[in-house]
């Protein structure tokens, strides 16, 4: 398969499950615009993906979705259950797809067919008809939210000390200033962006401010991994330099260009004092001449008289912006004409573009689409390299610049590149056009910002008291790797025949001494075995270890199935996950998912009560599945806190179905009676639901899980719950076993399944009717012999009876046997083909020396 | 250059877009975003029909996507600008294609503005303005 493609299917997996999970926390949590961000960038990303193939119907579906969360983000329309209900299909729809790409590598022929409706069922809800459908904007609107974006509304809160510091340094420049506003998204941590290094590397950098949250929560419940604040800047630096720094969070950041001048601000009371009016005459008069110095000096003067007004802010700006020749005229002169003629607005709007007292047209500040659009124009002359078609880029750019002016209002500057696109489109000359535009955006050709970077700290947070460091940590590769399963498949099974192989040595250090006579050698091999044992053990822990999953890769697909099977039952369920970072080998997680499935739906449709009113309980069910790990097995629990099974019911429905007597099911402890339900063939799920509520597929559960070298056990409290846990090996893929001989053959038991071993003389054997038992501490034991439940020719017995005692389904056994081999571990390989059917043996292992051995399935051979 | 010869500008105010996108899904997103605008809305689903209707019908506007079938946007836009009766008409892609090698093709092709899929409908209608002068003219 193509590498792309395979790592697609990887990537849209975990998308798809993200997805999921995202989905259905909303469901809970409708508000919560974290999760609602996390699934619409699941699903775009997705899609974005998906288009690099040709999976037209795979990518519509997608945009469909999209588009729907779109509209979610968008509060044009609110999540709700049946709305949900079609997004999951429709992932469904996708998850299965991506399946049949997996095996195919395409899509399947019915997808267009099938995802139509599945595109019309998410689009009706963009439909419009109905509530929550979307209402087009009037372009009015829209053309103003486009221009409203002058000014941001937090420079109102920057220090004025900043302001004067911020606008004699661009003044020196004449470069318009950049507004730059960062909110990196909470989860941003996780994607490996470091906001904080990267604001710093902003450059000519001018002011640095972190925007706090509106209210701090607690710090106790303060998520450290998330980000929770964001930054505002200041810069001088060219626009595309700092497009360039933030291009990645390009979304999350906005920058707004504006001249110097419309930093200019006054605080205090509006309306200043008549008296400033008179006196302003003389700093007219000191303007006209030109005088800076006296003007500044006056101003100053002035200063003490109107302390606190807004007037005295006009001051405060003349005083400090006058001695600086780098301040052109026309600042200064209105300035003096705003204390003079007492027009000094109060703060600029956040709403509206700010008259920075009497600046020009051309000056005022450009909408960002028409500033965006100017640039774009810029950028696309810069690019165009083939002479067929400068002409018509030349052409449609002048055009669009000019449209994008008159737009702005800027009818003369639009005439102005009317003109000049004109002449660049006659001779073909793309930099004449790019010069024009250059121009009214206000940029010099010539780069002289650097001029404006600050020396030191301000009452802000400097920028350069930060030096912006290179972070290599935007270049640091994962180091996660992704391998196919196979090829760990593969090492393990090496591992496997690596430690089968191992156990010849032994064998040959035996012929070693027996057969060649050698001793020394014997006993060189064994310690050469000794060694390999301990690489061996080590590569197999190592390997085990990249073979662990956690047991969430299970878990997390149960969220959404009790979702969906408690909504059609009408059951109100809440699903409790713990312990979900569990690990455990990969076959083992593999088999978990169809034996909790089935518990899970016995839970939900007999365990849980529908009238739990009456029963005075919560009216939503606790479902709860969780994970922990003993010694070396893993234990899934399924509780929940329905009905409980009853035991008395339990025996009933046992003596009708005629798998005991009367006697035999009034014997029956309470627990014993509880786990009836795994008995073979004990009920169906109508007959079981009006007993006991349980028992659906339940041997099937148990048949299951021993298979994969676990045991079930069931526990109930009648109202109060039911609890089953599973027992399952944290590792499947080697066994150890003991070897044991019956009538010359040699066989295997599992280890785990045997209690001890025991030499008993022949006389201690007591016959029970027709069965046989021994005493073992006290204890009665049924004691088997082997070779007859296997139907081998019996041997000649000795007066010692060897006895391996087992546990089978928690009853000690004893199995007479001929004599007793050794432990090893060995990987146990299902029967294949026809011997499939063959119940009494769990599979076959290779041993050292060659031969086959057969590992015998307890239960079953006991049955 | 004179825009009278070349695309004239209609003296109604209704201003005529081109969306040219295989997706008939996408391209109903457009119609549906643009429409409740005043704008007249036209489509092709690739870039010969593209090609073929902006020849027959005088346009303000190309919206054009990149992944087609039988013609890409890219090779329309080149297209577009070899030819000289609608080599000036302003040309808005739209795709999901987001990095800055796909952006950087797309202005090399003479693409006059370049936005990332999804792109909303305030934007479509925003920019569609613009760069037909429905607003602001």
């Amino acid at each position: 398969m193509n590498p792309l493609l395979a790592q697609f299917l990887v990537e849209a997996r975990e998308q798809i499950g993200a997805t999921t999970d995202g989905l259905l926390g909303l469901e809970r949590a409708p508000g919560n615009t974290d999760l609602l961000n996390g699934v619409f960038r699941s699903v775009h990303t997705l899609k974005g993906s998906s288009g690099l193939f040709e999976f037209p119907a795979l990518t519509s579906v997608l945009h469909a979705g999209e588009d729907l969360l779109v509209a979610l983000r968008e509060h044009r329309l609110v999540l709700d259950p049946a709305m949900l209900d079609q997004v999951l299909a429709a992932l469904d729809l996708v998850s299965g797809w991506l399946d049949h790409i997996d095996n195919t590598g395409l899509l399947p022929d019915d997808a267009a067919g099938r995802g139509t409706p599945v595109i019309a069922a998410l689009r009706a809800w963009l439909g419009g008809s109905g509530l929550g459908g979307p209402v087009p904007a009037a372009p009015v609107e829209t053309a103003a939210k486009g221009a409203g974006s002058a000014l941001p509304s937090w420079l109102r809160e920057v220090p004025e000390a900043v302001l004067l510091d911020t606008v004699e340094r661009a003044a020196a420049t004449g470069t318009p200033l950049l507004a730059v506003s960062y909110r990196p998204e909470t989860q941003c941590f996780f994607k490996g962006d470091d906001p904080f290094a990267l604001i710093r590397q902003l450059p000519d950098g001018l002011y640095l401010d972190v925007e706090e949250p509106a209210a701090w929560s607690p710090l106790a419940e303060t998520d450290p991994f998330s980000c929770i604040v964001g930054f505002r800047a200041l810069s001088a630096a060219p626009r595309d330099e700092v497009r360039h720094l933030l291009r990645y969070v390009d979304s999350q950041s906005e920058v707004v260009e504006f001249e110097a001048a419309q930093l200019v601000r006054f605080a205090g009371s509006p309306v200043g004092d008549p008296l400033a009016r008179e006196l302003g005459g003389a700093l007219v008069a000191h303007h006209e001449r030109g005088d800076r110095a006296s003007l500044a000096e006056a101003a100053a003067t002035l200063l003490d008289t109107f302390d606190g007004t807004a007037d005295a802010a006009v001051l405060r700006w003349i005083a400090r912006l006058a001695p600086n020749p780098t301040v052109a005229n026309p600042v200064i002169g209105s300035l003096v004409t705003a204390f003079a003629t007492g027009t000094c607005p109060a703060v600029p709007e956040p709403a509206g573009p700010a008259d920075a007292g009497g600046a020009s047209e051309a000056e005022g500040d450009l909408p960002s689409p028409v500033v965006r659009l100017l640039h774009e124009q810029m950028e696309m002359l810069h690019s165009v390299r083939n002479d067929a078609w400068i002409g018509g880029c030349i052409g449609s750019a002048a055009k669009l610049a000019a449209k994008a002016l008159r737009y702005a209002g800027r009818r003369a500057d639009a005439e102005r590149i009317a003109d000049t696109g004109e002449k660049a489109f006659a001779a073909k000359d793309a930099a004449l056009l790019v010069r024009a535009i250059e121009e009214i955006l206000g940029k010099k050709p010539a780069k002289a910002s650097d001029a404006a970077r600050p020396k030191a700290a301000t009452p802000g947070t400097s920028l350069a008291a930060v030096p912006a460091l290179h972070d290599p940590a935007h270049e640091r590769a994962s180091t996660v790797l992704r391998v196919d399963q196979s090829r760990i498949d593969a090492l393990m099974n090496l591992i496997g025949e690596l430690v089968v192989a191992k156990n010849g040595l032994p064998f040959l250090a035996r012929r070693a001494e027996n057969v060649y006579g050698s001793r020394e050698m014997a006993r060189e091999i064994k310690e050469q075995h000794a060694v390999i044992d301990r690489i061996a053990l080590e590569l197999r822990n190592s390997i085990m270890q990249v073979r662990m999953l956690p047991v969430s890769t299970v878990f997390q697909r149960f969220p959404r199935l009790v979702r969906d099977l408690s909504r059609k039952l009408g059951k109100h369920v809440e699903l409790v996950i713990e312990g979900e970072d569990t690990q455990a080998d990969k076959t083992v997680i593999e088999n978990l998912f169809e034996p909790i499935l089935h518990l899970v739906r016995n839970s939900l449709d007999h365990g849980i009560e529908t009238d739990r009113d009456a029963m005075g309980k919560p009216e939503a069910a606790t479902l709860t599945l969780s994970a922990s790990q003993d010694n070396d097995q893993v234990v899934i629990r399924v509780a929940d806190d329905g009905r409980g099974i009853d035991p008395t019911a339990m025996r009933r429905k046992a003596v009708e179905k005629g798998l005991l007597d009367e006697e035999a099911a009034g014997r029956l402890t309470d627990e014993e009676a509880v786990n009836l339900i795994f008995a073979a063939g004990f009920s169906t799920a109508a007959e079981v639901t009006d007993v006991s509520g349980r028992g659906v597929g339940m041997d099937a559960v148990r048949t299951t899980i021993e298979k994969a070298g676990g045991r079930v056990d069931v526990s109930s409290r009648i109202g109060a719950g039911t609890t089953v846990s599973l027992h399952l090996p944290l590792s499947m893929a080697v066994t150890r076993v003991m070897t044991l001989s019956v009538s010359g053959s040699q066989f295997g038991i599992p280890m785990d399944e045997i209690a001890e071993t025991v030499r008993i003389p022949r006389s201690d054997v007591v016959a029970i009717k027709d069965k046989e038992a021994f005493l073992l501490r006290d204890r009665i034991i049924p004691l088997v012999h082997l070779d007859r439940a296997l139907s081998l020719p019996p041997k000649e017995e000795a007066e010692e009876i060897a006895v391996l005692v087992v546990h089978v389904d928690k009853q000690p056994i004893g199995l007479a046997i001929e004599a007793f081999g050794e432990g090893m571990e060995v990987i146990v390989k299902p029967l294949e083909g026809p011997l499939t059917d063959l119940p009494d043996y769990l599979g076959t292992a290779l041993l050292g020396d060659g031969r086959v051995l057969l590992v015998l399935n307890l239960k079953e051979v006991l049955e | 250059m004179s825009e009278g010869n070349v695309t004239p500008i209609r003296p109604a105010p209704a201003k005529r877009l081109l969306v040219i996108d295989d997706a008939a899904l996408v391209r109903a997103y457009y119609r549906q975003a643009l429409e409740p605008g005043g704008f007249l809305v036209d489509e092709a689903f690739n870039g010969i029909e593209g090609l073929e209707k902006a020849l027959i019908s005088p346009y303000d506007l190309v919206v054009v996507d990149v992944n087609m079938p039988k013609m890409d946007g890219l090779t329309f836009v080149h297209r577009l600008r070899e030819t000289k009766e609608i080599a000036c008409l302003p040309v808005l892609m739209t795709s999901t294609l987001d990095r800055d090698r796909d952006i950087a093709a797309a202005r090399a092709a003479g693409v006059n503005l370049y936005l990332v899929k999804p792109v909303s409908e305030d934007d479509l209608r925003l920019f569609a303005g613009i760069m037909t002068g429905a607003v602001g003219e």
